[in-house]
């Protein structure tokens, strides 16, 4: 499943953080700017999608669920 | 009008009184004119600069929020994917260039305002005499913190994430609110702007609140900044007669004024903003308390590292080449290796901040010195990054338990000392001053005597200016204390308690300032610090 | 409405204790202001004649000497170094509290030329101790209108005088016992007077008696004389111009200067109908020994001073300046007989004694009372 391999992305950036439950990963400031910006070299190579820095907001960032969302959107651009 | 000034108290009440008293449709209004009013008191021709910045944010804005809206129907109705996909990037080029001719236009104005004289005195130092001469330019009150925040406005219309203003005068509250022009804190549009237009009502409670952190602030800069500001200036007027001793004690000194200052201005302009009903962006979170470098610019001026993190840090670096930096050292043979990894991890963000820091620094003013500036903080993050794998090897060897208190204090200790450092680019005239007097801080110590007798000759505050601003110090410290440990307002706390308790703190906070604060006309005050930003 | 109690509560605690702080604690006091403050202490209309000047007249007239002669009452509504443009408030106050018979106005005031700015701060001196009345705003105004940074400290000493005690935060506890002493007391003993027995050492002094040279009085100067004399003519007031005496070296000195812009004021006072005396050229007829009489080049000694006090109130009584007799109730010539028993104490103790500077003089401490009291009173 898309989910699972999205996961498995994320857990390589770090696996310290619960992705798989987490909804406010920016909010609490779980991801810092050195996560965010692996998890977007890991999503912009692995699903071959340019990812701008006004993507960089707690919507899209907050949750696995919401990066996705931001993936599949991008991909579809 | 200077915030310690009685007009501008004047100014204040009446303002606020007449904010009450407008119907609520149009109270944005009353502070759309306080604002004008305000700026056209410090500078009329200053005011036309304004005008540009307004105007052109005005219609840059309206014109990229349709171009986007047009770009949208346009593809919508083209259905074959790959010449969407041309059009697209046709489309995204042309937005490109409007956004690029807005911001060249409102940074040409900043940056030629500000830097022209730098860049023509390098041009005169090179050649060794006056080649060309200096221009005598106005800077507008605020311009940076203007510029800022209607250019992140636009920014965030090109991104999509916000509409524009299509009222010219609402927008125009938005550029020029009076509590922010002088030195911030640089606010989002979309975290500030709403709360500008709709009508707030009175309510005591948070009038008595915003009272309270105003008397902070003022308690802040009238008994402890301007108190011990003259020590400063008085050393570095000759600072190369004085030894490393002096210095130091210039720079603890710049330590205290510079947060007790700019702080205290902030706390009086949020305190202006509480009173009306706008919760206005903290800029400073008990900066002193950092523990590592990074800590210390997300405690301290806030917005602007706000400002820069969205604006220049992410944006530089998701670019493919930074990117790409960091690939090609993930995908080298040092990139398999466990260091490997992680350099290829922090190397290109550091770059980044390296990048953000030149900004900042130069943000600061037109002078080599800043460049240094920039350099020392960026320099240190990057290496402080690089290095951590070492850093953790060394604390597990030494056993040192990085939980404890004693190593918290040790990385606070250690943070003050870089940026202690840091201060002397801000202090110094130059680079070539600011590079002498940091060595003769590390090799001109000298704790004798004599040092101490030169102190107290040139001092102009004596024993009891002293011991009032230790005793100030030490308040500030207490309460940024509390604040640290509980993470409340300090207010809210005493709020908590009985009512005599709040009656005696304000009682007290009064009196020192009234008895004890350094205003009037018998006083050099300094402006506030960054006013000329 | 507890709300209400608790802000009308602190409003109220925070003006007395910064009212406190400002009348005694964080304010200057010296000789200048015990003057001012006894000018207020004293009775209503038992003064009858004000003087208005600087230290000049202040050193030129003995209140105390000329009382035992003649029993009019007199004081010195001066201090030190003021401008010319507190003439017309303090005329007004002297009205408003004394009605004084006679108006003795000395023109050094008007005789300088340099930005009367820079004197704002002695004018202050003045303004700490008047009450907050309508003269006092308007002056406040005035000073404003002329575009004084200071104005606001005339309204509000303590923006002058906050975070530091100008005594010395070691004399403060003294300081509120001496104004205390003073304000529970009623009036000052020794009538705002300042003297000291020191004689300035010998020195050429220029013959003044054939010079009638006049100078130009500097523009600001000049208007606030003729703001001055149209007040005095629009309230028909009773005033004596005059130029005290100095000892002039040399035709290059400064005071030689301020010696002919005094002639061409003198020349406008009398056009305007008011009598002047230039005293600077009469010195030889009051009896003045330049080089006994006076302790600085600018002020009559103690000797000087009560030869001056003679001879100007024989002047004044031969042009009839004075038109009442001194009719004073019991109780204000008991009043004035006790303070001369005091000031008698103290021309006996001035011969050893030479004050460190000028604000010392007739400093009214209970110290020196105390010693005054039991070695010197008789």
């Amino acid at each position: 499943m898309i989910m699972d391999e999205l996961l498995e992305i994320l857990q390589d950036v770090n696996d310290d953080v619960d992705f798989e439950n987490c909804e406010t990963l920016i909010d609490d400031g779980i991801l810092d700017s050195f996560a965010i910006l692996q998890i977007i070299a890991a999503l912009s190579e692995n699903y071959d999608i340019s990812i701008p820095a006004a993507e960089i907001i707690p919507e899209n960032f907050n949750s696995a669920k919401a990066l996705l969302k931001m993936v599949e959107r991008l991909q579809n651009e | 009008m200077s915030y310690t000034s009685f007009s501008f108290l004047l100014f204040l009440a009446g303002s606020i009184f007449l904010y009450f008293v407008f119907p609520k449709k149009y109270r944005w209004t009353v502070l759309l004119c306080a604002s004008v009013f305000f700026y056209l008191r410090a500078t009329v021709k200053g005011f036309l600069y304004v005008l540009v910045t307004l105007l052109s944010t005005y219609g840059f804005g309206i014109w990229l929020t349709d171009f986007s809206k047009n770009m949208k129907q346009e593809l919508k109705q083209i259905s074959d994917r790959s010449e969407k996909k041309k059009r697209k990037e046709i489309l995204q080029k042309k937005k490109r260039r409007i956004l690029l001719a807005y911001l060249l236009l409102n940074f040409g104005i900043l940056a030629f305002l500000k830097y022209t004289n730098f860049f023509l005195g390098t041009i005169n130092s090179l050649a060794g005499h006056e080649a060309v001469p200096l221009l005598d330019l106005l800077i507008p009150l605020g311009i940076s913190f203007y510029t800022f925040q209607a250019t992140g406005y636009v920014i965030d219309i090109y991104n999509g994430q916000l509409e524009a203003e299509r009222n010219l005068a609402k927008l125009g509250l938005f550029v020029t609110f009076f509590p922010q022009i002088i030195q911030g804190p640089i606010s989002f549009y979309d975290q500030l702007a709403h709360q500008l237009y709709e009508p707030h009502d009175y309510d005591f409670v948070r009038l008595k609140k915003g009272a309270e952190l105003m008397l902070w602030g003022y308690f802040k800069k009238l008994v402890i900044a301007d108190r011990i500001v003259g020590l400063l200036n008085v050393i570095l007027e000759k600072y190369a007669e004085y030894n490393g001793t002096i210095i130091l004690t210039a720079l603890l000194v710049y330590t205290v004024q510079l947060y007790a200052d700019f702080s205290a201005g902030i706390d009086i302009s949020r305190g202006i903003c509480e009173i009306i009903g706008i919760d206005m962006a903290e800029n400073f979170r008990r900066p002193y308390f950092a523990t590592t470098i990074n800590d210390f610019w997300r405690r301290w001026h806030i917005t602007l590292g706000a400002w820069m993190k969205k604006y220049i840090f992410y944006p530089f670096a998701v670019t493919k080449p930074v990117m790409n930096i960091g690939k090609k050292i993930k995908n080298s043979r040092f990139g398999q290796t466990d260091y490997g990894k992680h350099v290829a991890k922090v190397f290109p963000v550091s770059l980044s901040s390296l990048v953000v820091f030149m900004v900042v620094g130069i943000w600061h003013g037109a002078n080599w010195k800043y460049v240094g500036f920039g350099l020392w903080n960026g320099l240190i993050i990057m290496f402080s990054e690089l290095l951590k794998p070492l850093f953790e090897k060394m604390t597990a060897a030494l056993h040192i338990r990085t939980e404890s208190a004693g190593f918290r204090l040790f990385q606070i200790i250690r943070t003050m000392f870089i940026v202690i450092i840091g201060y002397v680019f801000d202090i110094a005239f130059g680079m070539h001053s600011a590079l002498d007097m940091i060595r003769k801080v590390f090799f001109e110590q000298s704790l004798s005597a004599e040092t101490w007798s030169t102190l107290a000759a040139i001092s102009p505050i004596d024993r009891w200016d002293v011991l009032l601003a230790c005793a100030g110090i030490l308040i500030m410290f207490i309460v940024s204390l509390i604040q640290e440990r509980t993470g409340k307002r300090v207010r809210d706390l005493i709020d908590d308690k009985h009512w005599t308790l709040e009656w005696a703190v304000t009682f007290a906070a009064v009196i020192l300032i009234i008895c004890f604060g350094c205003y009037g006309p018998g006083f050099d005050a300094s402006a506030f610090v960054y006013m000329q930003f | 409405m507890k709300r209400f109690l608790k802000v009308i509560s602190l409003i109220a605690a925070c003006s007395l204790v910064i009212g406190f702080m400002q009348s005694y604690v964080m304010r200057p006091w010296d000789f200048n202001h015990l003057r001012t403050k006894g000018f207020y202490l004293e009775p209503q209309d038992s003064i009858d004649i004000v003087l208005l000047g600087q230290s000049d007249i202040v050193r030129s007239w003995s209140p105390l000497h000329n009382y035992e002669n003649t029993g009019y009452t007199s004081y010195p509504l001066s201090c030190d170094g003021i401008t010319a443009a507190m003439w017309l408030p303090m005329a007004k106050e002297a009205i408003r509290h004394q009605h004084p018979d006679l108006l003795v106005v000395d023109v050094n005031n008007v005789t300088y030329n340099e930005d009367m700015e820079l004197h704002r701060p002695f004018d202050q001196q003045l303004v700490d101790d008047m009450p907050y009345d309508d003269i006092r705003l308007s002056l406040a105004l005035e000073a404003r209108r002329t575009g004084s940074p200071r104005w606001l400290n005339y309204l509000f000493p303590l923006r002058e005088y906050h975070s530091g005690f100008p005594q010395g935060w070691r004399n403060v506890p003294e300081q509120i016992r001496e104004i205390r002493d003073i304000e529970k007391r009623g009036y000052t003993y020794f009538k705002g007077d300042a003297q000291t027995c020191v004689s300035a050492g010998a020195r050429d002094i220029l013959d003044l008696n054939t010079a009638k040279e006049t100078m130009e009085l500097s523009a600001p100067y000049e208007k606030v004389l003729n703001d001055f004399l149209d007040y005095c003519d629009a309230n028909q007031l009773n005033v004596l111009f005059l130029q005290t005496p100095h000892r002039i070296p040399n035709k290059e000195s400064k005071l030689y200067a301020n010696f002919r812009r005094a002639s061409r004021a003198g020349e406008i006072i009398e056009e305007r109908g008011y009598p002047f005396i230039n005293t600077e050229l009469l010195k030889e007829e009051i009896g003045l020994d330049m080089q006994k009489d006076f302790y600085n080049n600018g002020h009559l000694n103690l000797y000087g001073q009560h030869k001056y006090t003679d001879w100007l109130f024989n002047e004044i009584q031969t042009r009839g300046l004075l038109h009442c007799a001194p009719d004073h109730t019991a109780a204000v010539r008991a009043e004035w007989d006790e303070c001369l028993k005091y000031y008698h104490a103290y021309t006996k103790y001035l011969p050893e004694y030479r004050p460190a500077k000028d604000t010392d003089m007739c400093m009214e401490t209970p110290q020196l009372i105390e010693m005054l009291e039991k070695d010197y009173m008789n």
